[in-house]
């Protein structure tokens, strides 16, 4: 019996191991959420992480809806009472001054925060200008996700950030589509501008745009490519993916 | 070098470090619920939309793990409704894992007597068994997921450990003979 539940638990795990994502299908899915939803999600202070040991923040968070809910209950209250006694001096015909400063002093507070915006998906780019001339999309940070932005962004070593910058374009190159592969190549360079694999990640982009008939634009990356890196391996083989190009970069200096 | 994140990821330390812990499962999920391979990738997508859009709920649940369930089952629920006779028949097309070729024969023939004696199973029972067995979740996370009692889920599991391991011998025996 022991034997049969070894086999079984072998099965459970080869069941797992192999139902799960692949690493570029994992950064891949990663690369189009950030195009997406564009910066880190809204919805309370960070630095607690749900599950059995949040229950001090739930804990809180049910204190501060009960604080929330009387405070509001009361100024509602005091309102109802406002109210109800101008109505009475209304129908008495007292001729009351009409009320010349606003009770509502919640509304005040809560009118004086810019509004929360929903994160909304980014529309999805057609034609990118050049990654250089491309402004920064960080969404608007909102008041809660100040304290987020309050926390100071660690500083990678470079190995993480050429092991990002890798994955990235592993997973770009492991993307038959071109426009798919175009938009992961692109985030790359929304994400890694001046990164250690731009030139790699470029001459990418010169043969995507070739497999999807734009010509003309791929013609203006490669020459761009060419002048900056004369001589280089990659030219070759932007050569070999785009031979449209071919006149073009043969005739590049070297 | 001017770059305006982290190598990680642009959606924040928190969001990216679920993501990464959990796409995983939910993209098991998403399988198990019946998206076909072709479209796992934007169920997955959609959920971890949801997630970001939800964000501030993820401290109502008892894990990550039974939050992200619930979500996945909805999402599945809609992708098989709004999938068009294209797509069914792009799921009609035999799984190509090519993870599945690396493991050896043996295995893989393991793995399919499980997948089998898995179908066989009435759906409440082998949902139970893959979130409980497969996916390592304790059955109070298993119970808030399904929104049923937790001695349900031990009840359920029981039953489907049994099938299971019945069904895994009657497969070997059938192989043999």
């Amino acid at each position: 019996m022991s034997t049969h539940d070894e086999r079984v638990r072998l099965a459970v795990d080869g069941l797992r191991a192999t139902r799960g994502p692949s690493a570029s299908e994992t950064a891949a899915l990663l690369a189009r959420l950030e195009r997406q939803l564009g910066g880190p999600p809204e919805g309370g202070p960070s630095g607690t992480e749900s599950g059995p040991g949040a229950g001090g923040a739930s804990t809180l968070g049910h204190a501060a809806k009960v604080v929330g809910a009387t405070l509001g209950l009361t100024a509602g209250g005091l309102l109802l009472l406002r109210a109800g006694v101008l109505a009475l001096q209304g129908i008495a015909g007292e001729g009351a001054p009409p009320a010349e400063r606003e009770p509502v002093v919640v509304d005040r507070d809560t009118r004086e925060q810019p509004p929360v915006v929903e994160p909304l998906p980014h529309p999805a780019p057609e034609s990118q200008p050049a990654p250089e001339s491309r402004p920064a999309s960080q969404p608007v940070a909102s008041p809660s996700a100040k304290q987020a932005a309050r926390k100071p962004v660690p500083s990678q070593p470079s190995t993480d950030l050429l092991a990002a910058e890798l994955a990235l374009l592993q997973a770009a190159k492991a993307t038959r589509d071109a426009n798919a592969r175009l938009e992961l190549l692109e985030d790359h360079a929304d994400q890694f501008p001046g990164g250690a694999l731009a030139s790699e990640r470029d001459a990418l982009i010169v043969v995507a745009l070739c497999e999807l008939d734009r010509v003309d634009e791929a013609r203006t990356r490669a020459g761009k490519l060419a002048h900056a890196r004369a001589g280089s391996p990659l030219l070759d083989r932007m050569r070999e993916g785009c031979p449209a190009l071919a006149d073009q970069l043969s005739k590049d200096p070297k | 070098m001017a770059v305006r994140m982290s190598p990680v990821s642009t959606l924040g330390h928190e969001f990216s470090e679920l993501y990464r812990a959990h796409v995983g499962f939910v993209w098991r999920m998403l399988l198990h619920f019946g998206v076909p391979e072709a479209g796992v990738e934007d169920a997955a997508q959609d959920v971890f939309v949801v997630v970001h859009r939800r964000w501030a709920d993820r401290r109502e649940h008892a894990s990550a793990r039974s939050w992200l369930y619930g979500i996945a089952r909805r999402v599945a629920a809609d992708h098989r409704r709004s999938r068009s006779r294209h797509e069914r028949k792009l799921e009609a097309l035999p799984p190509s894992r090519g993870r599945d070729l690396e493991l050896e024969v043996g295995q893989r023939e393991l793995i399919a007597m499980l997948e089998q004696a898995l179908a066989e199973l009435e759906p409440a029972r082998r949902e139970v068994y893959v979130l409980a067995d497969i996916e390592g979740m304790t059955a109070r996370e298993i119970a808030e997921g399904l929104g049923v009692n937790p001695n349900t889920v031990s009840t359920r599991l029981r039953a489907a450990r049994l099938h299971v391991n019945t069904a895994l011998a009657r497969l070997d025996r059938e192989e043999v003979a």
